[in-house]
C-alpha cells in the first residue's frame, strides 16, 4: 500500500498556530474531563469511607485485567445538564477487558446523590447496553444506586429509551448469549433490583448490597411492615434464602475478585477473520494532528494529512482518487485491523455522493469495517446541483448508510451540518461507536446561514407586505437562534445529551478505534440489502 | 505521486512536469518533451523532442510491452497507481471558481507576478474557505474577483499570462 505523500510544513507560522490553539482545546477537554471524573464533596467522598466502600473508579480499576485499556464512554454526559450536578452523568460506562474478555462495564457512581439515576444517566446506561447489543459484548454491572431521580422521573421513566429499555436490553442480550454479572456493591432499589436479577452471575456484599422492589420507608408505608435492610434484601438473605444473588462477599475487594473469577469461565466469542495485518505505527507524528486540525471552522484541511497520522504505517489504498474529490475513499489498516475509511475534503457533490454509495457497497461485500471520518458542511445546494440530482444522489448515500451491516465507526473531526450528518454515519445511523474532537461543531445548518436565511424570509416577507425591511431592530426569534446555535452547537453540548460516546482527544483516536474494531468482530456478520435506489 | 518505471531491469522515476496534449516529463533528472498521437488503440506516433518513433504496444496489468526498432521493450510500472497529486491541478491559465461561491479576498493584482502555488483567490461556499492556487508562473492579465462578490461555477476569477508558451 502506498503511503500517503504529507505536504504539512511543521514549522510554518500557520501550523504553528493551529498546534496552540488545538492544544489549547484540548487541554481544556482534559481539565473538564478530570473535574468530572474526580471533582466531589468531600462530605461524599467521606460518607463511602464511613460505608467501607471504594470509590466506583477504585473498583473498576481492581476489575479490569492488569495492565488493560479501558475505553470510557461519554465521560462528559451531563456536562450541561442539572447545573452540573451529575458529573458523567452520575455513572461510568466503558469497554474494557475482564479475564481475557472484552466486557461493557456499567458502574453507578455513588459518589454523586448516591448514585441516583438522572434522565441522562439513564441514556447513558441504555447506550451501553445498545454497544453490547450490538457487538455482542458481555457486561459487568457494578450496582450502588439509590434508584430513579424522584424530581425528573418524568423524564426518566415510561418511554421507549428510558428505564424500561434497561432491563429489556438485558434480556436481549442473554437471549442472545452475551453474559451479564452483576457486582453489588450498595443498593438495588425498585427498577434498579432487575439489574442483578436479570444478570447470570451476581455477587452481592454482605453489610452493604442490598437488592429489593420497595426499601424499608416505602414496605412500612405501604403494608405497615417493619423491617430491616439486611432482612428485606441484604447478601444473607437474598444467597441462601431467596436466590436473587448467587455468592455473598465479606467485602468490595472479595466480590470483585469473585467476579474476576466468574469471568474466567465464561466460554470464549468467536470473532469473525477480519484481515489482519502486524500492526505498525503512523510514519507520521500523530501530534502533527494538532497542526493540522485548523483555527477556524471555515478553514479547510486535506483528509488524508489526518489520515496520515491515524492509519498504519500512513499506507492508505486510495479508491477512485480522481473522482468525486470531495469526499476522499480508501482502504488502510488501524492497528492491524483492515478498514474502509471516507474522509470529507468538501460539500459532497452528485460524483462524491455516488463514490461514497458505491465504495459502502464495496465494504459490505469485502466484510470491512468502515471508518468516517466527519467534517461535513453538507450535501452542495443551489440550480445546478438540484438539475443534477443531488438531492436524489444524496439519497443513494443515505440509503446504503442505513443498510449497511459491517460495522461502522464514526470521527466528528471538525463540522458536521445538515443532511452531510446522516450520509457520513451520524448517530441515527448505527455507528458501533461514534466519537467527538474538542474543537467539533455540529447542528442542522451553520449559524450564519440560518440567521441570514430567517433575514431574508423576513425580508421577503415585509416587501411583500410592501413595508420597508426592518434592519437593526432587535428580533427575539433570531436572537433565540443565535443562542441556541452558538450554546447548542458545540462538541461538549452533543457530548452532554450523549449524541456521541465520548470526547476524545485527538491522538487516542486510533487507539479507540482499534478497541472498537476488535470488539465489533464479536458480533455475527449479516450480508446488507438495501432499499430501492432512485437513479 | 507517480509511479516509478523499471525498463528491462533498471528503475526511472518519471515526474510529470506538465500534463495535455505537449507533455512536459522529468527522467532521470533530464527534461523532456513530449507528444503522442495514437492511429489506434495499441498504436502510436511518439514525439520526444523533434524526434519521431513509431510504437506498438500491449499492456498486461502494470507491464507494456513496447514494439520499437524491431525489439520488444518491457516496462513495469512500481507501485500502486493511489493519489496522482501531481495531476490535481489542471494547468490554467484562468482561476475559475470551482463551485457557487463567494469571493473572501483576492491576493493578486493586475501586473503581479505569481508563481506555481501562490494564493491568489480566497473563496466561501457552502461554509467552507478554499484557497485558490496558482497552477502556472506568469503576471495576472486580469481580475474580475472582488471581496464580497459571489461567482457561478466556472466562472473566471482571476486570469495570468503564463511566462513561456509551451
Amino acid at each position: 500500500m502506498r503511503r500517503i505523500q504529507s505536504t504539512v510544513n511543521t514549522r510554518s507560522a500557520e501550523f504553528l498556530r493551529h498546534r496552540a490553539h488545538n492544544e489549547a482545546l484540548v487541554a481544556q477537554f482534559r481539565q473538564r474531563q478530570q473535574q468530572a471524573r474526580h471533582a466531589r464533596a468531600s462530605r461524599d467522598l467521606e460518607r463511602l469511607k464511613r460505608q467501607n466502600k471504594l470509590t466506583p473508579r477504585e473498583r473498576i480499576e481492581l476489575l479490569l485485567d492488569p495492565g488493560t485499556p479501558f475505553l470510557e464512554f461519554s465521560s462528559l454526559a451531563a456536562n450541561q445538564s442539572y447545573n452540573g450536578e451529575a458529573p458523567s452523568a452520575a455513572c461510568i460506562t466503558g469497554l474494557g477487558i475482564v479475564g481475557g474478555h472484552e466486557v461493557v462495564i456499567n458502574a453507578s457512581d455513588s459518589s454523586v446523590k448516591g448514585g441516583a439515576w438522572y434522565p441522562l444517566t439513564v441514556k447513558k446506561i441504555v447506550r451501553a447496553l445498545d454497544i453490547a447489543l450490538q457487538n455482542r459484548l458481555s457486561v459487568v454491572h457494578l450496582c450502588d444506586s439509590v434508584g430513579g431521580f424522584l424530581p425528573l422521573q418524568s423524564q426518566l421513566f415510561a418511554d421507549k429509551e428510558m428505564a424500561g429499555r434497561i432491563f429489556r436490553n438485558q434480556s436481549l442480550l442473554s437471549k442472545v448469549g452475551c453474559k451479564q454479572l452483576a457486582l453489588v456493591f450498595g443498593y438495588c432499589t425498585g427498577g434498579g433490583a432487575y439489574l442483578p436479577a436479570l444478570s447470570d452471575y451476581s455477587v452481592i456484599v454482605g453489610g452493604s448490597g442490598a437488592v429489593f422492589l420497595g426499601g424499608p420507608a416505602l414496605v412500612k408505608a405501604a403494608t405497615g411492615e417493619d423491617v430491616t435492610v439486611e432482612e428485606l434484601g441484604g447478601g444473607r438473605m437474598h444467597t441462601s434464602v431467596s436466590g436473587t444473588c448467587d455468592y455473598y462477599a465479606a467485602s468490595e475487594r472479595e466480590a470483585i475478585a469473585l467476579g474476576r473469577e466468574i469471568a474466567m469461565h465464561w466460554e470464549r466469542s468467536k470473532k469473525w477473520q477480519l484481515a489482519q495485518e502486524e500492526p505498525e505505527e503512523p510514519f507520521y507524528d500523530p501530534y502533527e494532528l494538532y497542526g493540522i486540525l485548523p483555527d477556524d471552522i471555515k478553514k479547510h484541511f486535506d483528509v488524508r494529512e489526518v489520515l496520515g497520522r491515524i492509519v498504519d504505517g500512513s499506507r492508505f489504498s486510495e479508491y477512485q482518487p480522481d473522482y468525486g474529490r470531495t469526499l476522499v475513499c480508501g482502504i488502510a489498516h488501524v492497528w492491524g485491523y483492515k478498514v474502509g475509511i471516507f474522509g470529507n475534503n468538501g460539500a459532497l457533490l452528485c460524483d462524491s455522493s455516488l463514490k461514497a454509495a458505491h465504495f459502502m457497497q464495496l465494504c459490505n461485500k469485502n466484510h470491512l469495517p468502515m471508518v468516517f471520518m466527519q467534517n461535513i458542511t453538507g450535501y452542495m445546494i443551489g440550480k445546478e446541483y438540484e438539475e443534477r440530482g443531488i438531492t436524489k444522489d444524496g439519497a443513494k448515500m443515505i440509503m446504503v448508510q442505513a443498510c449497511s451491516e459491517v460495522p461502522k465507526f464514526t470521527i466528528m473531526t471538525n463540522g458536521s451540518f445538515g443532511a452531510g450528518n446522516f450520509g457520513m454515519c451520524g448517530r441515527a445511523f448505527d455507528p458501533r461507536m461514534i466519537f467527538s474532537w474538542p474543537n467539533s461543531q455540529i447542528a442542522v445548518m451553520g449559524s450564519e446561514q440560518a440567521l441570514n436565511t430567517l433575514t431574508n424570509i423576513r425580508n421577503d416577507h415585509a416587501r411583500r407586505e410592501g413595508r420597508a425591511p426592518d434592519i437593526g431592530s432587535s428580533d427575539p426569534l433570531r436572537e433565540q437562534i443565535e443562542v441556541d446555535f452558538r450554546d447548542r452547537g458545540t462538541a461538549y453540548y452533543a457530548t452532554s445529551e450523549l449524541w456521541d460516546d465520548g470526547i476524545i482527544d485527538p491522538l487516542d483516536t486510533r487507539n479507540a478505534l482499534g478497541m472498537g474494531i476488535s470488539a465489533s468482530l464479536n458480533s455475527p456478520l449479516t450480508e446488507s440489502q438495501y432499499g430501492v435506489l432512485r437513479f | 505521486m507517480p509511479p516509478d518505471f523499471k525498463l528491462e531491469g533498471t528503475v526511472h522515476g518519471v515526474t510529470p512536469l506538465q500534463h495535455g496534449r505537449n507533455r512536459r516529463l522529468l527522467v532521470c533528472g533530464d527534461e523532456l518533451f513530449v507528444r503522442a498521437r495514437f492511429d489506434s488503440a495499441n498504436e502510436c506516433d511518439v514525439y520526444i523532442g523533434n524526434c519521431r518513433y513509431q510504437i506498438y504496444f500491449a499492456q498486461s496489468d502494470s507491464t507494456i510491452y513496447i514494439h520499437l526498432a524491431d525489439k520488444v521493450w518491457t516496462l513495469t510500472a512500481i507501485g500502486d497507481y493511489g493519489t496522482s497529486r501531481e495531476f490535481e491541478d489542471q494547468l490554467d491559465s484562468t482561476v475559475r471558481a470551482p463551485m457557487p461561491c463567494v469571493v473572501v479576498d483576492v491576493m493578486a493584482k493586475v501586473g503581479d507576478r505569481v508563481s506555481v502555488g501562490d494564493t491568489i483567490v480566497v473563496i466561501e461556499s457552502m461554509k467552507l474557505q478554499c484557497e485558490l492556487c496558482a497552477t502556472i508562473a506568469g503576471k495576472v492579465v486580469r481580475v474580475s474577483a472582488s471581496a464580497g462578490a459571489a461567482f457561478e461555477r466556472n466562472a473566471s476569477l482571476v486570469e495570468i499570462e503564463p511566462d513561456s508558451k509551451i
